[in-house]
């Protein structure tokens, strides 16, 4: 290991326990925290930075699209509250999204640790609130014309100072969100989480020297940064390009451009932003911090081998002009960024990677729908504020299928959550969780399949707000793949209505024995349809995962269900071929 | 289970969920990486059957079961040859009703059919959970009950009369016919049979604290005895993304073993495991075609290894290994083969303390509190370094080391368990449902027992208590005041709870309402006689070998190697040193001091690295 400072037996030790470090402080907050969203969706992080706040190292299931953003966490903190003002123990919260958050309702807590009278090392660890005030039960207010709207907006400030809460940082906390003794039980497992990191790191310090610790940090940047570069020679130099469209800006219908161009010279690498849509006045703007950890998740999700640290960050040189949708500016409204402009920057960079190294990336994927609904349960008199997510299809590969019903990488550590405990925590029920069959974009590889769930509103007056995307421009295909199915929210009530909701609603009143069906899609096909074999159509006929409409609408292969209790399928052979040739041509008549 | 031959089984849920077994927890294994599969579910999606039905989770019965349905479940069952179906419904926990009709009337209409349902086997919430681990079991009944019956016509042809024992992942045994009920219950059997030999050396030794680390060629497994008894878990998984939740030992297993390869990755960094050579072709100095360097080869080539292992009956070839590690790693590198060696071992160490971590100061244990037994072919050779790491001040390596697992498998007695989710807040006082559903769960266990003829004088049960603050997610388990559980017995769970949730978590929240999640009995069977063990082999007198052997700090050192049948009881001896036997090495530092004490065992205070 040319020009390393640390011999590298001593760097593997110590960079396996930096995630181990935060592996600790993760395990502490699932395990202890009050809100259902961090406890069992896993809907969190921890993360530990060098004396400078440079990302030093994550944890192995630490949410992805936190982990980028992290970084602007902690200089923040460092920047707003001064190093000098800083006191050992000291723990401080901040959600700004400008400053380093997501959304509102992901919480940061930072604490620098002391090694005698010098800051060495912070950590952070951030967790998904289920309410951080504002008019919408679970915060998700697509129609928020500013941030001012979205909820409580906090800076970096101090919470925990000699072993206690700062109660008066509390109270005002507290007083702004619903469902309040939740956040304190989530306070106090992030709190737990940050000490146990800081214990942790003070052995290893302890252990081996701070000077070597350091050493092993900055050899750990190094390291990733080293790889990433010689991934980057790799590449044919080029500019490579690729657009998306958010489905629309609630204010005006419009659809909202994303554009991004890819270039790549040598071991180095520009994603440029420049031609996306000006920010909007309805929550769909992504901010620098949120735009950052996005590209620097998806750039680390094409090469699974590098670590997530500050050297990968460093490698990569991003241009995005401020005031755009994907580097928005105060005041604006931002709390759909994850489902909207967050998205669509992925599917760009998958896109123009695929133009660039095919083999390493996906067709499109679906889109998270965030759905949250509040109230108050007239059986317990209890408020209750919940956040349900989709799962949905992930894209075909070059070499395989999509995955069904999964989590996006970016949220890939993120659990669902049982129905069984779901109904338990909110007057409401579920008549459907399963695949959303013939969702899926067709393909030689085909795209993994969405998720449909029906949702029982089991009360009156309770009020559902929804941000999603993807009903009017689908997931797309790659290499003659296609694309996928719209995604849909519809409202049933029992007087036999059905509503289309969309995907951007905010505080909807629904009435006692109202169904709400979402409908996440699946992800996009790769290759052409003609060329997947048909035994690979047949097996999903036989398991129902495609329809016989999609069997021979999508792949020109008539079945003949003779006994579908003896999983008896047979393929029509005259009218498949006729059928195949009419639609892909004679030299494809015959399927594979 | 992982080969995937079991036998064809359905599963038939409620209406509209047949997909929670394949969209699992949503999550992926490995974060990042766009080309990772999750494992295919051991029901395809075509044997996934609905059948209309609904009960809420307060046990109202919201849409009845429609028996009508029946008729196609039973068509296609005979149809497509189904050996097996698991009926896992929704909040089947609460009230098992339609679970137990829709059983009866196949039962009815299919007599050979093996029927695994939920509230049964796992009365627990979480329906992917529970679904998964019903199916476990139906998948899995039908060959084992075909395994099972071999086995006993061959015993019983051989002459032997009695109800043959099978060990369970809880630490106990049970009788054949009552692990053929729920054979899930026995994927983690032996790994559970080494913690039962761990508790018996714990009482031997009289130190109530032990850290086991069974090191073997491909992985290893740390499992922990606290106060005397192992440690428990409900979470087995055999592979990710499948967990079977039923009553275990707490062992955790990494892809860490003496077959582990070292080699540089692609950023240049020295990475060893979790691929290993296994058995074949083995580690480089077998010389049976394996190139690449493992951590075999490294202890062979810093002299930890002498030709003396297996008595001599494995051919090793030291100049295999030193190439292998040349090439492989210290070539690369620009360090010498020895450096190359020590670093592999340091950090194949490095990767089994932290599993020990995560056993012991990950849950709040203290390392300093307890006693590493090193077991296993490899335990041994690693159990002093990995020690000092952990300031674990001493090390015992038992007298079979290589069988230790076999050894508590003789220790063993049976255990049957039975567990039910509550979800109750308790109030003070709150104390008679609890006791309503523990009496119930002792009754299951007894009904157990009496179909082996065991009599209820001699089970005797333990009871626990799964809590948490009522607003989370993850419970503790709780070991409940023998006897009635009364106001007394609560207000004690609940300190109990206070003081355990600030032990592991750092905090307690004394003022907030707790919730019992789940109840559990264990019944043990008391032994009518009890286990004495075999007595000490006897002395022999051998000559001591010399040398020369590679030691972090130390260098090459020349070194004592000792057979260990030549160390009498009350014998000691100073690192550096090797003791010898036929399964396994124990290899001693300079600085830590080793005594044959009264069982036979080999104590040793680890004292400090150099």
């Amino acid at each position: 290991m040319e020009g390393s400072r640390l011999d590298p037996v001593t760097f593997e030790v110590l960079r396996n326990a930096f995630v181990q470090v935060c592996n600790e402080m993760a395990l502490a907050v699932e395990l202890s925290a009050y809100s259902l969203i961090i406890s069992e969706g896993r809907d969190f992080s921890a993360t530990l930075y060098d004396g400078e706040g440079r990302l030093v190292g994550q944890g192995d299931n630490d949410l992805p699209s936190h982990a980028g953003t992290t970084p602007f966490t902690v200089r923040s903190t460092i920047e707003r509250v001064g190093v000098e003002r800083m006191r050992p123990g000291d723990v401080y919260v901040m959600n700004d999204p400008y400053l380093g958050g997501t959304h509102l309702q992901d919480v940061r807590l930072v604490m620098p640790i002391f090694h005698g009278e010098r800051i060495v090392a912070y950590v952070a660890t951030t967790g998904h609130w289920s309410d951080m005030g504002g008019p919408v039960p679970g915060s998700f207010n697509i129609e928020a014309t500013e941030i001012f709207a979205e909820g409580l907006r906090i800076p970096p400030v101090l919470i925990y100072r000699d072993g206690e809460i700062d109660r008066d940082m509390l109270e005002m906390i507290l007083a702004n969100t619903r469902v309040s003794d939740e956040r304190r039980g989530d306070l106090n497992a992030q709190i737990a989480a940050c000490r146990a990191g800081e214990r942790r790191l003070l052995e290893l310090i302890a252990r081996y020297g701070l000077d070597t610790v350091h050493a092993a940090m900055e050899e750990a940047m190094d390291y990733s940064e080293r790889l990433f570069r010689a991934e980057i020679a790799k590449v044919p130099d080029g500019v490579y390009e690729w657009e998306d469209w958010v489905d629309q800006d609630l204010r005006t219908g419009e659809p909202q451009h994303v554009k991004l161009a890819m270039r790549i010279e040598g071991d180095r690498i520009t994603y440029d932003l420049t031609g996306s849509a000006p920010a909007v006045a309805s929550a769909i703007n992504c901010t620098y911090p949120g735009l950052v950890s996005c590209l620097f998740v998806s750039t680390k999700a094409l090469f699974p081998h590098i670590v997530m640290n500050e050297g990968l960050l460093r490698s990569m040189e991003i241009v995005a002009p401020p005031g755009t949708i994907v580097n928005c500016q105060p005041p604006s409204p931002v709390g759909g960024m994850a489902a909207t402009a967050f998205e669509r920057v992925i599917g760009c960079l998958f896109g123009a990677w695929s133009l660039a190294a095919p083999e390493r990336t996906i067709a499109g994927h679906y889109n998270i729908i965030n759905i949250s609904f509040g109230g108050r349960d007239p059986a317990t008199g209890e408020e209750f504020v919940a956040y349900v997510w989709s799962e949905g299809g992930i894209g075909a590969r070059a070499t395989k299928d999509g995955l069904n019903g999964m989590m996006s990488f970016f949220s890939g550590s993120t659990m669902n959550v049982a129905v069984e405990i779901r109904e338990r925590w909110a007057p409401v029920s579920w008549s459907a969780y399963s695949f959303n069959v013939d969702s899926q974009g067709a393909g030689e590889n085909q795209g993994g399949v969405g998720s449909r769930r029906v949702l029982h509103c089991d009360i009156d007056g309770m009020v559902l707000s929804a941000i999603g995307d993807r009903e009017r421009f689908q997931p797309w295909g790659l290499r003659g793949g296609l694309g996928s199915a719209p995604q849909r929210l519809i409202r049933r009530t029992t007087d036999g209505q059905e509503i289309n909701l969309g995907m951007f609603f905010a505080n909807v009143f629904l009435e006692q024995g109202d169904t709400i069906e979402y409908l996440s899609t699946g992800g996009g096909g790769y290759g052409p349809p003609e060329r997947r074999p048909l035994a690979r159509v047949m097996e999903d006929v036989v398991n129902e995962v495609i329809s016989l409409d999609f069997a021979r609408e999508r792949y020109g292969i008539v079945v003949d269900p003779v006994d579908p209790e003896a999983l008896d399928y047979r393929v029509d052979e005259a009218a498949t071929r006729a059928l195949r040739e009419e639609k892909f041509g004679a030299e494809w008549a015959a399927p594979r | 289970m992982i080969e995937r031959k079991g036998a064809r089984t359905a599963l038939v849920t409620t209406r509209g969920f047949r997909d929670v077994l394949e969209l699992r927890r949503t999550n992926k294994g490995d974060l990042y990486d766009l080309q990772w599969d999750p494992p295919t579910p051991l029901v395809p999606r075509c044997d996934r059957l609905e059948i209309t039905e609904r009960i809420s989770w307060r046990g109202e019965i919201v849409t009845p079961l429609a028996e009508d349905e029946v008729d196609r479940l039973v068509r296609i069952v005979q149809k497509r040859g189904i050996e097996a179906v698991a009926i896992v419904f929704l909040h089947s926990y609460v009230d098992g009703r339609h679970e137990r009709r829709l059983r009866d009337l196949l039962r009815e209409r299919l007599p050979e059919l093996e029927i695994a349902i939920s509230c049964e086997i796992l009365p627990m919430y979480r329906e992917f959970e529970r679904s998964t681990t019903v199916v476990a079991n139906a998948y899995l009944a039908p060959v084992m009950r075909r395994w099972f019956r071999g086995l006993r016509a061959e015993l019983e042809q051989r002459g032997y009369a009695s109800e043959p024992l099978v060990m369970q992942s809880n630490g106990g045994l049970a009788s054949m016919h009552g692990a053929a009920e729920i054979p899930a219950k026995l994927i983690r059997s032996g790994p559970s049979a080494g913690a039962v030999a761990l508790e018996g050396l714990s009482r031997q030794l009289d130190a109530p604290n032990v850290i086991g680390l069974d090191i073997g060629g491909t992985s290893a497994d740390v499992a922990l005895v606290w106060q005397g008894r192992s440690t428990l878990s409900d979470r087995n998984v055999p592979e990710w993304g499948l967990p079977v939740v039923l009553p275990s030992l707490d062992i955790i297993s990494i892809g860490a073993g003496g077959g582990s390869i070292a080699r540089i990755d692609e950023g240049g960094a020295l990475r060893v495991g979790p691929e290993s050579a296994g058995a074949s072709p083995g580690p480089a100095c077998y010389g049976r075609g394996g190139v690449h360097p493992t951590s075999t080869d490294a202890q062979l080539v810093l002299g930890r290894l002498g030709t003396e292992l297996v008595g001599g009956e494995l051919g090793i070839d030291v100049e295999l290994a030193e190439r292998a590690i040349r090439l492989d790693v210290a070539e690369p590198l620009g360090l010498s083969v020895v450096d190359a060696a020590a670093g592999i071992l340091r950090i194949l160490t490095d990767t089994m303390m932290r599993a020990v971590r995560l056993v012991t100061i990950e849950r709040g244990y203290d390392p300093r509190d307890f006693v590493l037994c090193g077991f296993g072919g490899g335990g041994p050779m690693y159990a002093v370094d990995i020690a000092r790491e952990l300031s674990v001040p001493r090390v015992v390596v038992p007298r079979f080391p290589g069988v230790f697992s076999a050894y508590g498998l003789m220790q063993a007695d049976v255990v049957y368990d039975a567990m039910r989710t509550v979800l109750r807040e308790v109030g003070p006082g709150d104390v008679d449902g609890v006791e309503a559903v523990l009496q119930e769960l002792e009754a299951t266990v007894l009904e157990q027992y009496a179909r082996d003829g065991t009599p209820r004088e001699r089970v005797r049960f333990r009871r626990i208590a799964e809590m948490l603050y009522s607003k989370q997610m993850h419970e503790l388990p709780i070991e409940l005041a023998a006897g009635p559980f009364d106001a007394a017995a609560l207000e004690r769970a609940v300190a109990d709870f206070h003081r355990e949730h600030g032990r592991l978590h750092g905090h307690s929240e004394p003022s907030d309402p707790v919730t019992f999640v789940n109840l559990k009995v264990l019944g043990e069977r008391l032994r009518e006689t009890p286990f004495a063990p075999p007595a000490p082999d006897p002395f022999v007198a051998e000559t001591w070998a010399h040398r020369p052997v590679y030691f972090t700090g130390h260098g090459f050192v020349e070194t004592v190697v000792v057979p260990r049948s030549s160390l009498a009881v009350g014998a000691s001896l100073d690192g550096p040193a090797l003791i010898t036997q036929k399964d396994t090495t124990t290899v001693l530092p300079p600085g830590a001091e080793a005594r044959v004490v009264e069982t036979g065992d080999i104590l040793i205070e680890v004292g400090v690295g150099g």
